[in-house]
């Protein structure tokens, strides 16, 4: 096990190193540059570019970014008055995180009990309340329902801060935005799959041998059906804890989502750079967490991926 | 391994539940902590709540070029000069001045009462330091030319040839500051009030080093008020400072600017008091039009066509005259745009400084044939003509912002009708139109150009020949001269004159460019803030002007 864990290490380096390269070179076609200001002369911008040294070849500035970067510097941001740029995600990404985090266990909180509701009692009142609940969430856009769930909860009602990050009261509503999603997702899923089980001939053995509905389904149905929800949430929770740019604007939330438009927008080299590795780490990392989790539900997943 | 229970996943999900919440304690940005935040409070009726609409993202006045931090380091801090409520350059941090007979040397005396936060006097200094620190080209910022185009010496030092020795900035003592310009330039006192004037005190700048700026604690201030809070994401609390020389004067105790983008939500928390002013969108306008709560105002900020002489089809004289005229701006503001935006009577915007008490455009009228879709379509046809019968398409470079895609629609609606042209819009994101621009690659372009300073200068500057801003080579020696002339004119009245004549030689007699519309704002301000005034150009928000009566 833990062999294979150095071999996905190390693949997930080169593919990290790849991803860095990659984004450096494409990144020179984006128009302009960080100094792109209509009101500063070509001669003025020129100074500015050799100032911090953009008027070098590219390989130059390739080595000397590549040479700080493995010394876990990733530069500074041109538009943030030369804040390093580690600092500023740092900063911004607890928010998201926090966010998507808390999204994630309302997802998953009602999208188990509804699958599962749904599954139980097939083809009865519950069950389409859970289709339609999960319709619903995968067809409304997320900033539709957040600038819903602001006028009605938030203004007409007055239950809930409208906007802003001040406590927790103020994550509830763009965390609830980004759950529906979630809650839609692992709802169908979750019905799906428990049909499934609850038809194989081990749940009939269960109950052949006299245990009762509740040890069945808790025992045996729910944890074979978790299986698939676990390749969903992993991709589902990077997604949202790197953060929403709609809901963050929404809510005026100062989260990550917002920043990395922003940075595309300014030319902001080293933000764009930045963002773009962290973000390539976090999704690596939980592509190598999501096969150690497979292990832990269904042994027979990890003998097969050993032998690889 | 051995297996994991299932059991455990229930309390694996309250595991993560409770990191969240522990995490929680120390991400919320409550003030101090402590409290919600939000509306209401005895305690918060001193507080004024405005919405920044964008980030913070540099307060160093050196290097700092976007509104925001303009408008933040405008109240917190102060030049030689300030603006009043009708724009016009009223003594600061300094007591008075002394201006040459030629015009060129002025000497400042800075008050005794100007104070930085932490006690120092603001000296004359402190005004050298920062204004060669602005056009040093080791650490100036992008509007360096504010400065370097006036100072004596600036334009080679800030061209990194000579060292600083060359600039005209004087400090016989502490108090008294001399500076000599490079030609005469009426507006001098108004740019002192700019951000990049601003002094700096050396010794606090180089003691903070890298960290100068970034938080309340890494900057020093001489205006009135002073910073308590900053994320430069989303918040900038400032309370008023007592030590301020006019803090008499000041009103409001405590501004708390938010930064919320979206104008929805900004207009629900409007609504629900914990903003007492908001910007409208279109839409919006529609709905609060009758409300007294209601009010517009136009900015220094003019849109119009400019049209590339290099290009074969758009050298043709007439072809440009009927896009002048193919056009009904009147529509485009009251019905396209519906912000507040008004129909461009002339280049120079309405309200801009012109002679003695009077506007710009009071003085010199309207510019520009205006709309007039018979002649249009003649002068079109005429083009047309001359140029060989076919011209094919017109290709309008248009900004790839929503408000950008509507009026380039509307233009191509206007000329398709009026003219019977075929046009094709080509929708560029603002860094890439300007390198299209710059390789003069374009039939014709919708641009917009926001004042620096009040004078006309700062829009007719833009088509001198050998302006580099001058995409379009438009080229006329009898336009030169009078914008070139007027910079050493001493008399205004004559000046101005200069001005008129070089603007209608531009519009009128080259048809160059096709005049759109003014920028303007629309917004809701609650009945309790007065006086709250919006300046029309630079660092528009002079908070220790506004009012809040009975909160």
């Amino acid at each position: 096990m833990l062999k294979y864990i150095a071999r996905r290490l190390i693949i997930a380096f080169i593919t990290l190193f790849v991803i860095a390269t990659a984004t450096f070179f494409i990144m020179q076609f984006l128009p302009g540059t960080p100094f792109n200001d209509e009101k500063l002369s070509a001669e003025a911008k020129a100074r500015l570019e050799a100032k911090y040294g953009l008027d070098d070849p590219l390989v130059v500035q390739y080595a000397r970014y590549m040479g700080n970067l493995s010394q876990g510097d990733f530069g500074d941001s041109f538009y943030y008055n030369n804040r390093p740029v580690l600092g500023i995600i740092l900063d911004r990404l607890p928010v998201s995180a926090f966010l998507g985090g808390q999204a994630i266990v309302f997802g998953l909180i009602f999208g188990l009990v509804l699958g599962a509701a749904g599954a139980l009692k097939h083809n009865t009142f519950w069950d389409s309340l859970a289709t339609l609940v999960a319709v619903l969430g995968i067809s409304i856009p997320s900033f539709v329902l957040g600038a819903l769930l602001q006028y009605w909860v938030g203004v007409r009602l007055g239950l809930l801060p409208i906007a802003f990050f001040e406590s927790w009261a103020h994550s509830v509503l763009p965390s609830l935005a980004l759950s529906v999603f979630v809650i839609a997702i692992i709802a169908r899923f979750m019905r799906t799959e428990m049909l499934e089980v609850l038809s194989q001939d081990y749940v009939t053995l269960a109950k052949a041998k006299g245990l009762s509905q509740i040890e069945v389904v808790i025992r045996h149905v729910v944890r074979n059906s978790l299986i698939p929800i676990v390749t969903i949430l992993f991709p589902l929770i990077v997604y949202l804890v790197t953060g929403s740019i709609v809901i963050e604007q929404i809510f005026a939330v100062p989260g990550i989502g917002e920043q990395f438009i922003r940075a595309i927008v300014v030319t902001d080299y080293f933000m764009i750079m930045g963002l773009t590795l962290f973000f390539s780490v976090l999704f690596v990392l939980a592509l190598l967490v999501q096969d150690i989790a497979y292990g832990l539900i269904d042994p027979r997943i990890r003998v097969s991926g050993g032998e690889k | 391994m051995s297996r994991v229970k299932w059991t455990s996943i229930p309390p694996l999900l309250v595991a993560v539940v409770l990191m969240l919440a522990v995490a929680g304690c120390n991400i919320f940005q409550s003030e101090d902590g402590s409290q919600d935040g939000g509306g209401g409070g005895g305690e918060e009726s001193e507080t004024l709540n405005v919405n920044l609409q964008a980030d913070i993202p540099d307060l160093n006045s050196t290097t700092t070029t976007d509104q925001n931090s303009f408008i933040i380091l405008n109240n917190i801090n102060e030049g030689l000069y300030r603006l009043d409520e009708n724009l016009e350059p009223q003594p600061a941090m300094a007591e008075g001045v002394e201006i040459s007979d030629d015009q060129l040397t002025y000497t400042f005396t800075l008050r005794d009462d100007a104070t930085w936060s932490n006690g120092d006097p603001v000296t004359s200094q402190d005004f050298k330091y920062a204004w060669t620190r602005a056009m040093n080209p080791d650490t100036a910022g992008q509007y360096a030319f504010i400065i370097a185009d006036y100072v004596e010496g600036g334009g080679e030092f800030s061209a990194g040839d000579v060292d600083a020795d060359v600039l005209s900035i004087e400090t016989p003592d502490d108090k008294t500051l001399e500076v000599t310009l490079v030609q005469p330039t009426p507006y001098f006192l108004g740019l002192t009030a700019f951000p990049t004037y601003f002094p700096l005190q050396q010794e606090f700048v180089e003691e903070q080093g890298d960290q100068f700026g970034l938080s309340p604690d890494a900057l020093l201030y001489n205006g009135p008020y002073e910073l308590t809070q900053l994320d430069s994401a989303n918040r900038a609390v400032m309370e008023k400072r007592d030590d301020y020389w006019d803090a008499d004067n000041v009103d409001i105790e405590r501004v708390d600017g938010r930064v919320v983008k979206e104008t929805d939500t900004a207009l629900n928390l409007y609504q629900s008091g914990e903003l007492d002013r908001t910007n409208l969108t279109a839409e919006q306008v529609d709905q609060f039009k009758d409300d007294p709560e209601f009010s517009t105002y136009t900015l220094f900020v003019t849109w119009w066509l400019q049209m590339n002489f290099e290009d074969p089809v758009m050298s043709n004289k007439k072809i440009r005259q009927a896009i002048q005229r193919g056009i009904d701006t009147e529509a485009l503001a009251q019905q396209v745009l519906n912000d507040g935006s008004e129909a461009a009577t002339g280049f120079v915007p309405k309200g801009m400084a012109g002679p003695g008490d009077q506007t710009f455009r009071e003085f010199a009228g309207e510019a520009g044939p205006g709309f007039d879709p018979d002649e249009a379509r003649r002068l079109y046809e005429e083009g047309v003509e001359e140029l060989g019968g076919d011209i094919g398409a017109l290709e309008l470079v248009g900004s790839d912002t929503s408000t950008g895609k509507d009026v380039s629609t509307f233009i191509q609606g206007q000329l398709e009708e009026n003219l019977g042209a075929n046009v094709e819009i080509r929708t560029l994101p603002f860094d890439q139109s300007l390198e299209v621009l710059r390789e003069g690659n374009f039939q014709f372009v919708t641009s917009g150009w926001g004042a620096d300073y009040n004078d006309p200068s700062t829009f007719l500057d833009f088509y001198l020949s050998d302006s580099s801003f001058n995409d379009i080579t438009f080229s006329s020696d009898r336009y030169d001269e009078l914008v070139r002339g007027a910079r050493t004119e001493t008399d205004e009245q004559v000046r101005m004159e200069a001005f008129q004549e070089a603007e209608s030689v531009l519009v009128d007699e080259e048809a160059a460019i096709a005049l759109l519309y003014f920028d303007g704002d629309s917004i809701l301000t609650k009945p309790y803030l007065k006086n709250s005034l919006t300046a029309p150009y630079g660092p528009d928000w002079y908070f220790q002007y506004w009012e809040l009566e009975g909160k």
